[in-house]
Protein backbone atom coordinates (compact mmCIF):
# COMPACT_ATOMS: atom_id res chain seq x y z
CA UNK A 1 0.00 0.00 0.00
CA UNK A 2 2.99 2.35 0.84
CA UNK A 3 4.75 1.27 -2.46
CA UNK A 4 1.40 1.95 -4.08
CA UNK A 5 0.88 5.90 -2.11
CA UNK A 6 4.88 6.50 -3.16
CA UNK A 7 4.09 5.66 -7.04
CA UNK A 8 1.20 7.63 -7.36
CA UNK A 9 3.25 10.54 -5.33
CA UNK A 10 6.34 10.18 -7.47
CA UNK A 11 3.99 9.73 -10.48
CA UNK A 12 1.84 12.90 -9.27
CA UNK A 13 5.51 14.92 -8.63
CA UNK A 14 6.33 14.25 -12.53
CA UNK A 15 3.31 14.99 -13.60
CA UNK A 16 3.01 18.26 -11.88
CA UNK A 17 7.29 19.21 -12.61
CA UNK A 18 6.44 18.48 -16.78
CA UNK A 19 3.42 21.03 -16.81
CA UNK A 20 5.77 23.30 -14.35
CA UNK A 21 8.49 23.79 -16.74
CA UNK A 22 7.20 22.17 -20.20
CA UNK A 23 7.26 25.62 -22.32
CA UNK A 24 4.61 25.74 -25.16
CA UNK A 25 4.64 28.81 -27.07
CA UNK A 26 2.20 28.99 -30.01
CA UNK A 27 2.30 31.47 -33.09
CA UNK A 28 0.35 33.30 -33.67
CA UNK A 29 -0.52 33.80 -30.07
CA UNK A 30 -4.39 34.16 -31.62
CA UNK A 31 -6.09 32.46 -34.49
CA UNK A 32 -9.29 31.02 -35.78
CA UNK A 33 -9.90 27.49 -36.72
CA UNK A 34 -8.85 28.30 -40.09
CA UNK A 35 -5.53 29.70 -39.56
CA UNK A 36 -2.12 27.64 -39.30
CA UNK A 37 -0.73 27.92 -36.02
CA UNK A 38 2.87 26.55 -34.96
CA UNK A 39 3.27 24.74 -31.91
CA UNK A 40 6.49 24.96 -30.37
CA UNK A 41 7.99 22.79 -26.88
CA UNK A 42 10.62 22.31 -25.04
CA UNK A 43 10.48 19.51 -23.53
CA UNK A 44 13.46 19.33 -21.49
CA UNK A 45 11.73 18.82 -18.14
CA UNK A 46 9.61 16.32 -19.39
CA UNK A 47 9.34 12.54 -19.77
CA UNK A 48 9.99 13.10 -23.22
CA UNK A 49 13.60 14.44 -22.55
CA UNK A 50 15.88 13.22 -24.56
CA UNK A 51 13.21 11.45 -26.44
CA UNK A 52 12.78 11.60 -30.29
CA UNK A 53 10.85 11.09 -32.35
CA UNK A 54 8.04 12.40 -30.52
CA UNK A 55 4.13 13.30 -31.92
CA UNK A 56 1.38 15.19 -30.93
CA UNK A 57 -1.74 14.09 -29.64
CA UNK A 58 -4.49 16.90 -30.37
CA UNK A 59 -7.59 17.17 -28.87
CA UNK A 60 -11.03 19.16 -28.22
CA UNK A 61 -10.79 19.77 -24.67
CA UNK A 62 -14.20 18.32 -22.61
CA UNK A 63 -14.46 15.12 -24.95
CA UNK A 64 -15.15 17.16 -28.00
CA UNK A 65 -13.15 14.65 -30.00
CA UNK A 66 -9.31 13.68 -31.26
CA UNK A 67 -7.82 14.85 -34.47
CA UNK A 68 -7.63 13.02 -37.64
CA UNK A 69 -4.13 13.01 -37.71
CA UNK A 70 -3.53 11.47 -34.73
CA UNK A 71 -3.14 7.64 -35.24
CA UNK A 72 -3.67 5.55 -32.20
CA UNK A 73 -2.57 5.76 -28.70
CA UNK A 74 -0.06 2.76 -28.93
CA UNK A 75 0.93 4.03 -32.59
CA UNK A 76 0.68 7.46 -33.32
CA UNK A 77 0.47 8.65 -37.02
CA UNK A 78 3.48 9.61 -39.05
CA UNK A 79 1.80 13.02 -39.80
CA UNK A 80 1.59 13.62 -36.03
CA UNK A 81 5.05 13.57 -35.62
CA UNK A 82 6.90 16.91 -34.90
CA UNK A 83 9.98 18.71 -36.22
CA UNK A 84 12.89 18.75 -34.78
CA UNK A 85 13.57 22.13 -33.50
CA UNK A 86 16.84 21.70 -31.37
CA UNK A 87 17.49 19.36 -28.51
CA UNK A 88 14.19 19.00 -26.56
CA UNK A 89 12.84 21.77 -28.28
CA UNK A 90 10.29 20.61 -31.58
CA UNK A 91 7.46 22.26 -33.63
CA UNK A 92 4.69 21.33 -35.03
CA UNK A 93 2.13 22.88 -37.83
CA UNK A 94 -1.38 22.61 -37.52
CA UNK A 95 -5.18 23.80 -38.86
CA UNK A 96 -7.89 23.05 -36.93
CA UNK A 97 -10.48 22.62 -39.27
CA UNK A 98 -8.05 19.97 -41.46
CA UNK A 99 -6.75 18.36 -38.35
CA UNK A 100 -10.42 17.39 -36.47
CA UNK A 101 -11.82 17.15 -39.93
CA UNK A 102 -14.49 19.95 -38.17
CA UNK A 103 -16.32 23.24 -39.23
CA UNK A 104 -14.85 26.31 -37.46
CA UNK A 105 -18.33 26.85 -35.17
CA UNK A 106 -17.61 23.14 -34.00
CA UNK A 107 -13.99 24.48 -32.88
CA UNK A 108 -13.87 26.56 -29.41
CA UNK A 109 -10.80 25.27 -27.56
CA UNK A 110 -7.24 23.01 -28.60
CA UNK A 111 -5.64 21.20 -26.38
CA UNK A 112 -2.91 18.44 -26.45
CA UNK A 113 -0.52 16.61 -25.33
CA UNK A 114 3.54 15.66 -26.78
CA UNK A 115 4.26 11.44 -26.30
CA UNK A 116 6.69 8.72 -27.93
CA UNK A 117 5.17 6.86 -30.68
CA UNK A 118 4.20 3.92 -28.78
CA UNK A 119 2.52 6.27 -25.91
CA UNK A 120 4.92 4.69 -23.33
CA UNK A 121 5.94 8.53 -22.21
CA UNK A 122 4.02 11.53 -22.27
CA UNK A 123 3.71 15.00 -20.93
CA UNK A 124 0.55 16.56 -18.99
CA UNK A 125 -2.27 17.84 -21.35
CA UNK A 126 -1.61 21.59 -22.73
CA UNK A 127 -5.38 22.89 -22.32
CA UNK A 128 -7.61 24.96 -23.50
CA UNK A 129 -6.25 27.36 -26.27
CA UNK A 130 -9.01 29.43 -27.66
CA UNK A 131 -10.02 29.21 -31.04
CA UNK A 132 -11.13 32.83 -32.09
CA UNK A 133 -14.73 32.79 -33.58
CA UNK A 134 -15.06 33.63 -37.19
CA UNK A 135 -18.28 34.43 -36.82
CA UNK A 136 -19.62 37.28 -34.39
CA UNK A 137 -21.39 36.14 -31.50
CA UNK A 138 -22.74 38.61 -29.23
CA UNK A 139 -22.17 37.96 -25.82
CA UNK A 140 -22.88 39.98 -22.52
CA UNK A 141 -18.92 41.26 -22.03
CA UNK A 142 -17.27 42.85 -25.56
CA UNK A 143 -14.26 44.82 -26.01
CA UNK A 144 -13.81 47.37 -28.66
CA UNK A 145 -11.28 46.86 -30.21
CA UNK A 146 -11.07 42.83 -30.10
CA UNK A 147 -7.41 43.00 -29.73
CA UNK A 148 -5.45 45.08 -27.57
CA UNK A 149 -2.22 45.77 -25.87
CA UNK A 150 -1.57 47.49 -22.39
CA UNK A 151 -0.93 51.19 -24.22
CA UNK A 152 -4.43 51.13 -26.38
CA UNK A 153 -7.37 52.20 -25.64
CA UNK A 154 -10.20 49.85 -25.01
CA UNK A 155 -14.03 49.85 -24.15
CA UNK A 156 -15.80 47.63 -22.32
CA UNK A 157 -19.21 46.84 -23.19
CA UNK A 158 -21.70 45.16 -21.09
CA UNK A 159 -24.84 43.85 -22.37
CA UNK A 160 -27.00 42.66 -19.14
CA UNK A 161 -29.84 40.97 -21.67
CA UNK A 162 -27.00 38.59 -23.08
CA UNK A 163 -25.90 37.37 -19.14
CA UNK A 164 -26.28 33.78 -18.25
CA UNK A 165 -28.39 34.58 -14.82
CA UNK A 166 -31.77 36.53 -14.94
CA UNK A 167 -29.75 38.57 -11.71
CA UNK A 168 -27.81 39.71 -13.74
CA UNK A 169 -29.97 40.29 -16.56
CA UNK A 170 -31.82 42.86 -14.53
CA UNK A 171 -29.11 44.71 -13.42
CA UNK A 172 -28.40 48.34 -13.55
CA UNK A 173 -24.69 49.13 -13.78
CA UNK A 174 -23.16 52.32 -12.07
CA UNK A 175 -19.71 51.75 -12.06
CA UNK A 176 -17.06 49.45 -13.10
CA UNK A 177 -14.05 47.89 -10.73
CA UNK A 178 -10.98 46.58 -12.91
CA UNK A 179 -8.08 45.23 -12.31
CA UNK A 180 -4.75 44.35 -13.94
CA UNK A 181 -2.46 41.36 -13.92
CA UNK A 182 0.84 40.59 -15.64
CA UNK A 183 2.06 37.27 -17.07
CA UNK A 184 2.40 35.54 -13.48
CA UNK A 185 -1.54 36.25 -13.02
CA UNK A 186 -0.23 38.55 -10.32
CA UNK A 187 -2.38 41.92 -10.24
CA UNK A 188 -0.65 44.91 -10.38
CA UNK A 189 -1.71 48.24 -8.36
CA UNK A 190 -4.72 47.62 -6.39
CA UNK A 191 -8.16 47.81 -8.91
CA UNK A 192 -9.39 50.98 -10.12
CA UNK A 193 -12.99 52.07 -10.57
CA UNK A 194 -14.93 54.22 -13.65
CA UNK A 195 -18.07 55.36 -14.19
CA UNK A 196 -20.14 53.90 -16.96
CA UNK A 197 -22.35 54.98 -19.64
CA UNK A 198 -24.98 53.76 -20.87
CA UNK A 199 -25.13 53.75 -24.89
CA UNK A 200 -28.83 54.18 -26.96
CA UNK A 201 -28.63 50.60 -27.47
CA UNK A 202 -28.81 49.66 -23.67
CA UNK A 203 -25.35 48.94 -22.99
CA UNK A 204 -23.13 49.57 -20.57
CA UNK A 205 -19.38 51.14 -21.12
CA UNK A 206 -16.53 52.21 -19.93
CA UNK A 207 -13.09 53.78 -22.30
CA UNK A 208 -9.81 53.69 -20.44
CA UNK A 209 -6.29 53.29 -21.28
CA UNK A 210 -4.77 50.37 -18.90
CA UNK A 211 -1.27 52.06 -18.90
CA UNK A 212 -2.94 55.50 -18.09
CA UNK A 213 -5.56 54.63 -15.80
CA UNK A 214 -2.95 52.11 -13.62
CA UNK A 215 0.46 53.33 -12.26
CA UNK A 216 2.74 50.57 -14.02
CA UNK A 217 6.04 49.87 -12.40
CA UNK A 218 9.14 50.46 -14.76
CA UNK A 219 9.78 46.89 -16.71
CA UNK A 220 6.73 45.34 -15.63
CA UNK A 221 4.20 44.11 -18.35
CA UNK A 222 0.15 43.91 -18.13
CA UNK A 223 -1.47 40.75 -19.59
CA UNK A 224 -4.64 40.55 -18.42
CA UNK A 225 -7.40 42.88 -17.05
CA UNK A 226 -10.38 41.80 -15.53
CA UNK A 227 -13.22 43.41 -14.47
CA UNK A 228 -16.70 43.78 -12.61
CA UNK A 229 -19.63 46.07 -13.15
CA UNK A 230 -21.34 47.13 -10.18
CA UNK A 231 -24.58 48.41 -9.62
CA UNK A 232 -28.37 47.44 -8.85
CA UNK A 233 -30.28 44.79 -9.44
CA UNK A 234 -34.02 43.59 -8.09
CA UNK A 235 -33.79 40.29 -6.23
CA UNK A 236 -36.84 37.71 -6.90
CA UNK A 237 -39.33 40.14 -4.80
CA UNK A 238 -38.64 42.88 -6.88
CA UNK A 239 -36.96 44.60 -4.36
CA UNK A 240 -33.49 46.47 -5.42
CA UNK A 241 -30.69 45.68 -4.05
CA UNK A 242 -26.89 45.79 -4.69
CA UNK A 243 -25.31 44.23 -7.70
CA UNK A 244 -22.14 43.17 -8.80
CA UNK A 245 -21.55 41.54 -12.82
CA UNK A 246 -19.70 38.18 -12.82
CA UNK A 247 -16.50 39.18 -13.82
CA UNK A 248 -15.33 39.72 -17.60
CA UNK A 249 -11.55 39.33 -18.61
CA UNK A 250 -9.55 40.67 -21.39
CA UNK A 251 -6.09 39.34 -22.46
CA UNK A 252 -3.61 41.73 -23.84
CA UNK A 253 -1.48 41.23 -26.52
CA UNK A 254 2.38 42.13 -27.90
CA UNK A 255 1.50 44.74 -30.87
CA UNK A 256 4.65 45.23 -33.14
CA UNK B 1 -27.16 56.24 -105.46
CA UNK B 2 -25.35 59.64 -105.97
CA UNK B 3 -26.53 61.00 -102.68
CA UNK B 4 -25.88 57.58 -100.82
CA UNK B 5 -22.56 58.33 -101.69
CA UNK B 6 -22.40 61.83 -101.18
CA UNK B 7 -23.99 61.32 -97.44
CA UNK B 8 -21.38 58.33 -97.04
CA UNK B 9 -18.38 60.60 -97.39
CA UNK B 10 -19.87 63.73 -95.35
CA UNK B 11 -20.08 60.80 -92.46
CA UNK B 12 -16.23 59.72 -92.86
CA UNK B 13 -15.45 63.78 -92.45
CA UNK B 14 -17.28 64.16 -89.61
CA UNK B 15 -15.60 61.24 -88.05
CA UNK B 16 -12.34 62.16 -89.15
CA UNK B 17 -12.73 65.42 -87.96
CA UNK B 18 -13.55 64.38 -84.75
CA UNK B 19 -10.08 61.96 -84.41
CA UNK B 20 -8.18 65.18 -84.00
CA UNK B 21 -6.15 65.29 -80.96
CA UNK B 22 -7.88 67.02 -78.06
CA UNK B 23 -6.21 70.03 -76.29
CA UNK B 24 -6.37 69.38 -72.24
CA UNK B 25 -6.37 72.29 -70.05
CA UNK B 26 -3.27 72.80 -67.53
CA UNK B 27 -4.10 70.09 -64.36
CA UNK B 28 -2.66 72.61 -62.23
CA UNK B 29 0.25 72.63 -60.13
CA UNK B 30 1.56 69.82 -58.69
CA UNK B 31 0.74 69.71 -55.17
CA UNK B 32 3.63 70.35 -52.87
CA UNK B 33 2.49 68.02 -49.83
CA UNK B 34 5.72 69.37 -47.44
CA UNK B 35 4.66 72.62 -48.07
CA UNK B 36 1.08 71.49 -47.07
CA UNK B 37 2.36 69.73 -44.05
CA UNK B 38 4.84 72.67 -43.08
CA UNK B 39 3.50 74.33 -39.69
CA UNK B 40 1.48 73.40 -36.36
CA UNK B 41 -1.26 71.12 -36.19
CA UNK B 42 -3.73 70.46 -33.54
CA UNK B 43 -5.97 67.17 -32.95
CA UNK B 44 -9.48 67.70 -33.38
CA UNK B 45 -10.78 64.44 -33.98
CA UNK B 46 -9.27 60.55 -33.08
CA UNK B 47 -11.13 57.41 -34.41
CA UNK B 48 -10.07 53.92 -33.56
CA UNK B 49 -10.88 51.53 -36.05
CA UNK B 50 -10.93 47.24 -35.61
CA UNK B 51 -9.70 46.14 -38.73
CA UNK B 52 -9.89 42.77 -36.94
CA UNK B 53 -13.36 43.23 -37.00
CA UNK B 54 -13.67 44.81 -40.62
CA UNK B 55 -12.14 42.21 -42.08
CA UNK B 56 -14.12 39.44 -40.90
CA UNK B 57 -17.13 41.56 -41.33
CA UNK B 58 -18.26 41.59 -37.89
CA UNK B 59 -20.28 44.51 -36.35
CA UNK B 60 -18.49 47.48 -34.18
CA UNK B 61 -15.68 48.36 -36.38
CA UNK B 62 -14.83 52.42 -35.19
CA UNK B 63 -15.22 54.31 -32.72
CA UNK B 64 -14.84 57.85 -31.93
CA UNK B 65 -12.68 58.75 -29.10
CA UNK B 66 -11.87 62.29 -28.85
CA UNK B 67 -13.07 63.18 -25.82
CA UNK B 68 -11.91 59.68 -24.24
CA UNK B 69 -8.83 61.50 -23.16
CA UNK B 70 -7.86 65.18 -23.95
CA UNK B 71 -6.62 64.43 -27.52
CA UNK B 72 -7.11 68.01 -28.87
CA UNK B 73 -4.40 69.35 -26.56
CA UNK B 74 -2.08 67.46 -29.18
CA UNK B 75 0.23 69.60 -31.05
CA UNK B 76 2.43 69.03 -33.85
CA UNK B 77 4.63 71.39 -36.15
CA UNK B 78 6.68 70.76 -39.11
CA UNK B 79 9.58 72.47 -39.90
CA UNK B 80 11.40 72.49 -43.11
CA UNK B 81 14.77 73.82 -44.24
CA UNK B 82 15.86 76.76 -46.60
CA UNK B 83 15.15 74.07 -49.44
CA UNK B 84 11.71 72.90 -48.59
CA UNK B 85 13.37 69.72 -47.13
CA UNK B 86 11.77 68.52 -43.79
CA UNK B 87 14.08 69.38 -40.96
CA UNK B 88 12.84 69.60 -37.15
CA UNK B 89 9.85 68.83 -34.94
CA UNK B 90 8.35 69.69 -32.20
CA UNK B 91 4.52 67.44 -30.47
CA UNK B 92 3.37 69.02 -27.70
CA UNK B 93 0.70 66.29 -25.68
CA UNK B 94 -0.60 68.46 -23.01
CA UNK B 95 -2.47 65.98 -20.84
CA UNK B 96 -3.42 63.74 -24.06
CA UNK B 97 -1.96 60.02 -24.51
CA UNK B 98 0.95 59.68 -25.90
CA UNK B 99 0.96 59.47 -30.10
CA UNK B 100 4.37 59.43 -31.16
CA UNK B 101 7.20 59.11 -28.24
CA UNK B 102 9.44 62.04 -29.11
CA UNK B 103 8.70 66.02 -28.16
CA UNK B 104 11.74 67.13 -30.49
CA UNK B 105 14.02 66.08 -33.19
CA UNK B 106 14.48 65.93 -37.17
CA UNK B 107 11.56 64.60 -38.98
CA UNK B 108 12.11 62.38 -42.83
CA UNK B 109 9.84 61.04 -45.27
CA UNK B 110 9.87 58.02 -47.44
CA UNK B 111 9.33 60.12 -50.40
CA UNK B 112 9.15 63.59 -50.88
CA UNK B 113 6.78 64.17 -53.33
CA UNK B 114 4.54 61.81 -51.92
CA UNK B 115 5.57 60.44 -48.66
CA UNK B 116 3.26 58.12 -46.92
CA UNK B 117 5.29 57.70 -44.06
CA UNK B 118 6.99 60.29 -41.94
CA UNK B 119 9.66 59.08 -39.57
CA UNK B 120 10.01 61.26 -36.14
CA UNK B 121 14.03 60.67 -34.65
CA UNK B 122 15.92 61.97 -31.89
CA UNK B 123 19.44 60.71 -30.97
CA UNK B 124 18.31 56.99 -31.66
CA UNK B 125 15.16 56.87 -30.53
CA UNK B 126 12.67 56.52 -33.80
CA UNK B 127 8.68 57.15 -34.11
CA UNK B 128 6.92 56.20 -37.53
CA UNK B 129 3.68 57.44 -38.47
CA UNK B 130 1.33 57.10 -41.97
CA UNK B 131 -0.14 59.90 -43.58
CA UNK B 132 -3.55 59.60 -44.46
CA UNK B 133 -5.23 61.42 -48.21
CA UNK B 134 -3.82 64.52 -49.18
CA UNK B 135 -7.13 65.81 -50.12
CA UNK B 136 -7.10 66.55 -46.84
CA UNK B 137 -4.94 69.61 -46.95
CA UNK B 138 -7.96 71.71 -49.03
CA UNK B 139 -9.61 71.80 -46.00
CA UNK B 140 -6.79 72.59 -44.18
CA UNK B 141 -6.93 68.99 -42.46
CA UNK B 142 -4.06 66.81 -41.86
CA UNK B 143 -4.73 62.87 -41.64
CA UNK B 144 -2.51 60.82 -39.52
CA UNK B 145 -2.33 57.24 -38.43
CA UNK B 146 -0.85 54.97 -36.37
CA UNK B 147 -1.23 51.39 -36.88
CA UNK B 148 -1.52 48.51 -34.68
CA UNK B 149 0.17 44.81 -36.43
CA UNK B 150 -0.09 41.69 -35.09
CA UNK B 151 1.96 38.76 -37.04
CA UNK B 152 2.38 41.02 -39.66
CA UNK B 153 -1.62 42.10 -39.87
CA UNK B 154 -3.22 45.14 -39.13
CA UNK B 155 -5.67 44.70 -36.41
CA UNK B 156 -6.25 48.72 -34.74
CA UNK B 157 -5.73 51.57 -36.23
CA UNK B 158 -5.52 55.02 -34.66
CA UNK B 159 -6.96 57.88 -36.99
CA UNK B 160 -6.02 61.47 -35.88
CA UNK B 161 -7.12 64.66 -37.92
CA UNK B 162 -5.68 67.65 -37.36
CA UNK B 163 -6.54 71.05 -37.77
CA UNK B 164 -3.86 73.36 -39.07
CA UNK B 165 -3.34 76.50 -36.50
Amino acid sequence: MKKTLLNIFVLLLLLGSSKAFSQVTITPSTFTAEDEITIRVDLSATPLAGIEPVYIWAFIPNGGGDALTNGSWTNSDERAKLTKVSANIFEYKLVGTTAFGKSPAELKTLGFLIKSKDGGKQTVNFEPYKFDPLVYVPTQFRVFPIKVGQNDMMNIFMDPTLASEDIYKRMIATTISIGVYDSDNVQVGTDKTGTVTKTPEGFYSFAFIPTRLFTIPAGTKITKVKFKFIGTGRDASGISVSQVSNEGEISLLDFQ
Amino acid sequence: MKSLKLYTIIILLACLNACKPEEFGPIGEPRVVLKNLAGTWTISKVTQIDNFADKKGFPYTSMDITNVYPYKEFKLTFNLNDKGEPSTFTSVSGNAPQIISLSSGTWTTDNTEAPKVLTFKSGTAESKIEMGSYNSFNNNKLVLRVIRILNGIPVVTYEYEFSKN
